[in-house]
């Protein structure tokens, strides 16, 4: 069994460890997100997903047209 | 030279765990040394996927961090226990236990932690790759986590939520010059097969997507037993989660010079 150690814990935070923290902060801080352009790029996507299920359902359909026509 | 990884999301149940647990795995069988990394710190269930037991779990990451127990202690090695033929995985989990979590929410963790874990796996196991599990959100200990590591899996669903802020996250690690691709999951079969899908989708959330996993009822239906492509290795979700490890073995291959180059700045 490991004795219980009183010593300085491994890797919680201090104060004199935080450059990370910091930069993290600041550049999130100084995003300046638009949020137009962000909903843009999803209609964007939204766009694109219907644009490719539209594609992919008529292409079923045509194969189903050919499998009949191949039937007769 | 250990490649680390972080398995991201910006929203929850996107199959983060999943995917590491048999990412994990899979990159083994490809001869690979894996160490994954519980670092969910809220709501830790690797160890659930991994069906390892609280017994055979003594020690946690929260007792290393809080200097109860040494580094090996924590350290499982998974490979029997999970039936490897080839390759190895080690784990490492975080507590359950209500008053660990929320010693280590109020307290955070260290940026240095996140490294020296790694290189610890390295020195002592001569892992090949460290993949931490991390909690969802731009929460600072998971960004922390991406920070630390040489590249970032960020899981995203076809739900307009998950790919508002996958875009977001993106644009954050450009700015911060990380290394990032995009594993769309659970994502409708029709759309899954569709040849364009993986291009446009890149082009559009500025994110190279290096898989698409469709959605399967068999891998819902699993509940998290166990390891699924380990119980179903013929089954196409596993075959789909092969090709995307082989994508990371090229991608991390060809990365190494530009790894390397970023690990000495």
């Amino acid at each position: 069994m490991v004795a219980m150690s009183k010593g300085r814990d491994h890797f919680t935070t201090s104060d004199s460890d935080n450059g990370l923290r910091d930069r993290i902060r600041a550049v999130m801080s100084e995003m300046n997100t638009n949020t137009e352009e962000v909903e843009d790029v999803i209609s964007k996507f939204e766009s694109k997903l219907d644009d490719i299920s539209n594609r992919l359902d008529r292409l079923e359909n045509r194969v189903s047209r050919l499998e009949r026509h191949l039937d007769l | 030279m250990t490649v680390t990884c972080v398995v991201h999301s910006y929203r929850g149940g996107t199959g983060k765990s999943t995917t590491t647990a048999n990412l994990s795995v899979l990159l083994a069988a490809l001869g690979k040394k894996v160490a994954t990394i519980d670092m969910d710190i809220t709501s830790p269930g690797l160890h659930v996927i991994y069906n390892v037991s609280s017994q055979s779990m003594k020690y946690t990451l929260n007792d290393y961090i809080y200097n109860r127990c040494s580094f090996e202690e924590v350290v499982l090695d998974l490979t029997s226990h999970l039936k490897l033929p080839r390759g190895a995985v080690y784990f490492l989990g975080s507590s359950m236990k209500p008053e660990e979590i929320v010693k280590v929410i109020r307290e955070g963790y260290n940026e240095k932690f996140f490294r020296h874990v790694a290189e610890k796996l390295y020195q002592q196991h001569n892992v090949d790759y460290v993949i931490f599990d991390t909690h969802p959100g731009l929460n600072e200990d998971t960004l922390l986590a991406i920070m630390s590591s040489d590249i970032s899996l960020l899981l995203m669903r076809m739900d307009k939520q998950d790919v508002t802020g996958t875009y977001i996250t993106s644009q954050i690690l450009k700015k911060f010059g990380r290394i990032s691709y995009v594993i769309m999951n659970m994502i409708p079969p029709n759309l899954a097969d569709s040849p364009d899908l993986t291009s446009e989708v890149s082009k559009i959330i500025e994110a190279s997507v290096i898989g698409v996993l469709p959605f399967y009822e068999e891998v819902l239906s699993h509940r998290s037993r166990g390891v699924f492509c380990l119980h179903h290795p013929q089954h196409p979700y596993s075959s789909q989660l092969l090709k995307i490890s082989r994508r990371l073995l090229e991608l991390t291959a060809t990365e190494t010079q530009t790894i390397d180059l970023m690990k000495s700045k």
